[in-house]
């Protein structure tokens, strides 16, 4: 006992030295953290006060009383059928790109024909391209085809966007032993087997990632729905939530409630898969 | 986070392409097979809209009648417009209030992210979540928050001793209040690239440094900032590009480019032109000039980076 009381002084001594730094870092950190969450905090907040509370002054944190009524007022706006609709693009997107550029990449690394570096040269050119460049010839061509009001509207023009993508598999499909092929092909492999069972199963990390953040950028897109959507039947989320909040009359405590039922599904992947979607994140600064 | 990415393979610069020369014409079906979908997406919604938005651009053209020639006007046109001197300011205003801070706070927070020991998924779960947010949905809540009356904003202005304001709809509070949305979007993007760029420092270096009696400023002044010279030369090109275009949605939803055109930039005005005034050969030339700005910095920038991206 006394052996242990007479040499604790000189052991915290360091230690309070060392704690401090400590204390500094997770207080620094603390306030960045609730700075940026707080438009989080004040969405969902408001999303459950009563419409006299939300002009309530000071402001209050937590609703008093929870007005939960604001949520089904808030899917008569952002609808199932505008979620429907999100889900069908966004989905769309993934795959059909997923699948365009999986292909591409692979054509630019394995086979051979004429112009083949020259014409890669031209796809990472056009990644320089604002997208308000092609945004006005590309609405042309889309009412020219009639596609106006449509899936195939929404959705091809972004899938074609896929410059990068292409250029990330090709960048990774390269990567992968001669060895690998050789072998496929002494098993009689034709060339879309020597893709579809040996590139492919060894791409997954790097296909898991991209199609992720995909997802993450196609359910955000507003600027290319906006020109090509007219009817209020093929609107997507963002639309509704930017039509909303223009709205004179606006409800701010169903807004709110409006936005936190558009952010739930991309925040539901995230809990699910963020250790993907920050790969994926990170591996385009590796390739750039 | 790299480890996962790469194969247990050569390196892709020791590999060589296999040669054109060698080219089989029984190779066909398969180029057309693979990349015959990419590129005909490429063909119909890049390369033609490239073309045609150039051509568009000699004409003045309204949608509804048979489009004019009219040579270079509008290109005339750009440079004669009252209009452009405040659409120049406010997007290098705009630019420079977003690239610099974005750069400087995810370097602060991928430090700070990197330095703590406890709870690490759960401070990346906090920083991080701005990811799930599109700008539409920023841009709907943090309206409310500038908002005049009884705005969160306004709230903590008055606890520090300023006076209120509607900040959106004041020439002077308005840009900067866009500015610190763009902020608060781009962070978590950028904070993980440079969190991944820290991760690849060797600690020995630290170690080593700290042997040497640096202190935590001078290994961060004399280690992180070099090392991670590559991580900001492509934060920094992606973040202008992505602030650029990004900016579209915040501006759409916030202001509209207004009060009195103080949030009106090239990005928003091309859109106003073409899909609200209907000038779409007007719009196409600003397109078009705005693209030539975009490859002229691009260029710089790959020729300035050799004095200080140390690879």
């Amino acid at each position: 006992m006394m052996g242990q009381m007479t040499r604790k002084p000189a052991a915290t001594r360091p230690a309070v030295r060392k704690l401090w730094p400590g204390v500094l870092l997770y207080g620094l950190i603390l306030a960045a953290a609730i700075l940026n969450i707080i438009p989080f905090l004040w969405m969902l907040s408001t999303s459950l006060k009563t419409l006299q509370n939300v002009f309530a002054y000071p402001p209050e944190w937590i609703p008093n009383p929870f007005e939960w009524a604001n949520y089904p007022a808030a899917l008569r706006v952002v609808n199932p059928r505008v979620f429907l609709n999100s889900a069908i693009v966004t989905i769309g997107i993934v795959l059909l790109q997923g699948t365009v550029t999986t292909m591409g990449g692979f054509a630019f690394a394995r086979l051979r024909f004429p112009f083949r570096d020259q014409l890669f040269l031209v796809y990472l050119g056009t990644m320089l391209i604002p997208a308000q460049v092609t945004l006005i010839p590309t609405y042309l061509v889309v009412v020219n085809l009639g596609w106006v009001n449509t899936y195939q509207g929404l959705i091809l023009p972004i899938v074609a966007d896929g410059a990068f993508g292409t250029f990330l598999f090709r960048q990774f499909f390269l990567r992968i032993p001669d060895e690998y092929y050789e072998a496929a092909k002494l098993d009689g492999a034709n060339l879309w087997q020597q893709f579809w069972t040996l590139t492919l199963p060894l791409s997954r990390p790097i296909l898991s990632a991209y199609g992720i953040i995909t997802f993450l950028t196609a359910w955000k897109l507003y600027l290319w729905p906006l020109i090509v959507v007219r009817s209020p039947q093929m609107k997507v989320v963002p639309i509704a939530i930017a039509q909303l909040s223009g709205t004179a009359g606006e409800n701010r405590a169903v807004m709110m409630a409006a936005v936190t039922l558009s952010v739930l599904p991309l925040f539901v992947l995230w809990v699910v898969a963020q250790k993907w979607i920050i790969q994926g994140i990170a591996s385009s600064g590796v390739k750039g | 986070m790299r480890t996962d990415l790469s194969l247990p393979a050569r390196k892709a610069s020791s590999r060589r392409l296999p040669r054109v020369s060698k080219y089989r014409s029984r190779d066909w079906p398969w180029v057309l097979l693979f990349l015959g979908p990419n590129f005909a997406l490429f063909l119909a919604f890049i390369a033609f809209p490239v073309a045609y938005g150039l051509y568009i651009s000699f004409f003045k053209w309204n949608v509804i009648e048979t489009p004019v020639f009219t040579g270079f006007a509008n290109y005339q046109r750009f440079f004669t417009d009252p209009l452009t001197p405040t659409l120049a300011k406010n997007s290098v205003y705009y630019l420079a209030g977003t690239v610099i801070p974005i750069i400087a706070l995810s370097l602060a927070n991928a430090v700070l992210l990197n330095s703590v020991k406890r709870f690490v998924a759960f401070w990346r779960g906090l920083f991080f979540l701005p990811l799930v947010t599109s700008p539409v949905a920023a841009a709907a809540v943090w309206r409310w928050m500038y908002a005049k009356d009884n705005g969160l904003v306004n709230y903590f202005a008055t606890r520090l001793g300023a006076s209120p304001q509607d900040w959106l709809y004041n020439t002077t509070w308005a840009m900067p209040a866009l500015i610190i949305v763009t902020i608060w979007l781009a962070l978590p993007f950028n904070t993980i690239l440079y969190l991944a760029g820290l991760q690849e420092i060797p600690q020995e270096l630290y170690e080593a440094a700290a042997l040497d009696g640096a202190s935590g400023w001078q290994q961060f002044r004399r280690i992180t900032v070099p090392l991670l010279t590559p991580t900001t030369f492509f934060v920094f090109l992606i973040t202008v590009i992505n602030v650029l275009f990004g900016s579209f949605d915040i501006v759409n939803v916030m202001t509209q480019g207004g009060p009195l055109n103080a949030t009106n930039t090239f990005i928003y005005t091309i859109y106003q032109n073409a899909f609200q005034y209907f000038q779409l050969g007007y719009a196409s030339a600003q397109a078009y000039l705005l693209f030539v700005v975009v490859f002229v910095f691009t260029l710089i920038n790959w020729r300035l980076q050799k004095k200080w991206v140390h690879y």
